[in-house]
């Protein structure tokens, strides 16, 4: 287990991939990746984007050009929080 | 006959061999010791803190304990384990029930997930290292920030990305949290612990010994041959490991229920009914430790059962 999982960060195997012998299969298969990773990781793309919006825009129709703000991260940021609910 | 036995005993061969070896066993033991000597904070700590918490939630679950009474604690004796079968502990019925399918669904789909990207990921192509962190963020995420995330941005009715996604292709809004509680849950589960499943699957892709694929290629065989008779057998100790591992932490959820669906009776699983039955309001200690007592039982049956009809299941197989 230990010697995989440093397999695993170590440079991959020159072994041949399971699927994708053929050229243009393989630049499907790794185009195909690229937009899961991406699907995977649209939740937390969309959290950050949040925290640049005012709370009005944040909790409305989702769009994904607006004026950006940095008013959240002070409010945060600034010491002591004031409890707001 | 006992006194031929005696004699052939004491002949000074065997006596000097007997000693031996009596010796030997004696400095094992010792040598035994000296190496467990320094486990032994570790030990007790363990002890300390999870098995003399355990010996009380025993003691508890014994007597009719509840905090909103002034009446001191009684020893009732199985009381609360026999009205477990009354129809007023349905709930408690219901939520082993969905404890049950939440654990099986989020561990089988997070794992068939899991594995899917780990083939994808198991080759070279551009940008393979970030994408690979991309699929690992979810997993990083804590639990309350994915659940309130999911809910409030993704789920929610008006305004969520996935209701925003169903209105642009003309169809109704759908209050997922509400109507489908479950599988919500589900959702948000296997959403965080496929890149989990994702990371054991590709250390056991990549541990592959590449001659071995290289030999079986030169063979003939098929990309489906292949996996089905090489990659899948030396995957199994991995997806076995996944599926113990995932279902030792799914089975304890309680983060993303509370956060997803709150006390929505669809939804409801053990650790969150426990919960919910003496810290969370119900405030009846002794009956929610006969239930966490109930949990532990089934939960050591059903794992060894569990894990050995999977490994054979898995050894038949390939």
């Amino acid at each position: 287990m230990a010697r995989s999982l440093k397999a695993l960060f170590a440079r991959p195997p020159k072994a041949e991939p399971i699927l994708g012998q053929n050229r243009l299969v393989a630049h499907l298969l790794a185009f195909l990746t690229w937009v899961i990773g991406l699907l995977f990781f649209f939740p937390l793309f969309w959290l950050t984007l949040n925290g640049f919006k005012e709370e009005s825009v944040a909790s409305a129709d989702p769009v994904l050009f607006f004026d950006p703000t940095l008013d959240r991260f002070t409010e945060v940021t600034k010491s002591p929080r004031r409890p707001t609910c | 006959m006992s006194n031929a036995v005696d004699d052939s005993d004491t002949t000074p061969v065997v006596r000097e061999a007997k000693s031996r070896a009596d010796e030997v066993k004696r400095l094992d033991r010792r040598e035994g010791w000296k190496r467990r000597l320094p486990m032994l904070p570790a030990l007790i700590f363990t002890i300390v803190v999870t098995q003399i918490p355990f010996l009380f939630t025993l003691f508890y679950s014994l007597t009719d304990w509840r905090i909103d009474k002034t009446e001191p604690r009684q020893f009732i004796g199985f009381e609360n384990y026999g009205s477990l079968g009354n129809e007023s502990e349905k709930f408690f019925r219901e939520a082993a029930w969905v404890s049950v399918q939440m654990t099986v669904l989020a561990v089988l789909l997070s794992l068939m997930v899991g594995t899917g990207l780990a083939i994808l990921l198991d080759r070279k192509f551009f940008g393979q290292g970030f994408v690979r962190t991309l699929l690992i963020t979810p997993f990083l995420v804590m639990p309350v920030v994915a659940g309130l995330m999911w809910k409030t941005q993704m789920f929610n009715s008006p305004f969520g990305v996935l209701n925003w996604l169903l209105n642009v292709f003309g169809l109704e809004s759908i209050e997922f949290a509400t109507k489908y509680p479950l599988a919500s849950v589900v959702t948000v589960l296997v959403w965080q612990w496929s890149p989990f499943m994702m990371l054991i699957v590709l250390a056991g892709l990549q541990g592959q010994d590449p001659s071995t694929l290289e030999a079986a290629r030169v063979d003939g065989a098929t990309t489906w041959g292949i996996f089905r008779q090489i990659t899948f057998p030396q995957l199994r100790p991995f997806l076995e490991l996944g599926t113990l591992l995932g279902a030792i932490y799914l089975i304890q959820v309680y983060d993303h229920i509370e956060v997803i669906v709150g006390g929505q009776p669809g939804a409801k699983n053990l650790p969150f009914y426990i919960a919910q039955r003496s810290i969370g309001g119900g405030n009846r200690f002794g009956l929610a430790s006969s239930y966490s007592i109930i949990v532990v039982i089934a939960t050591i049956i059903i794992a060894n059962v569990g894990l050995r009809v999977l490994s054979n299941l898995l050894e038949d197989d390939s």
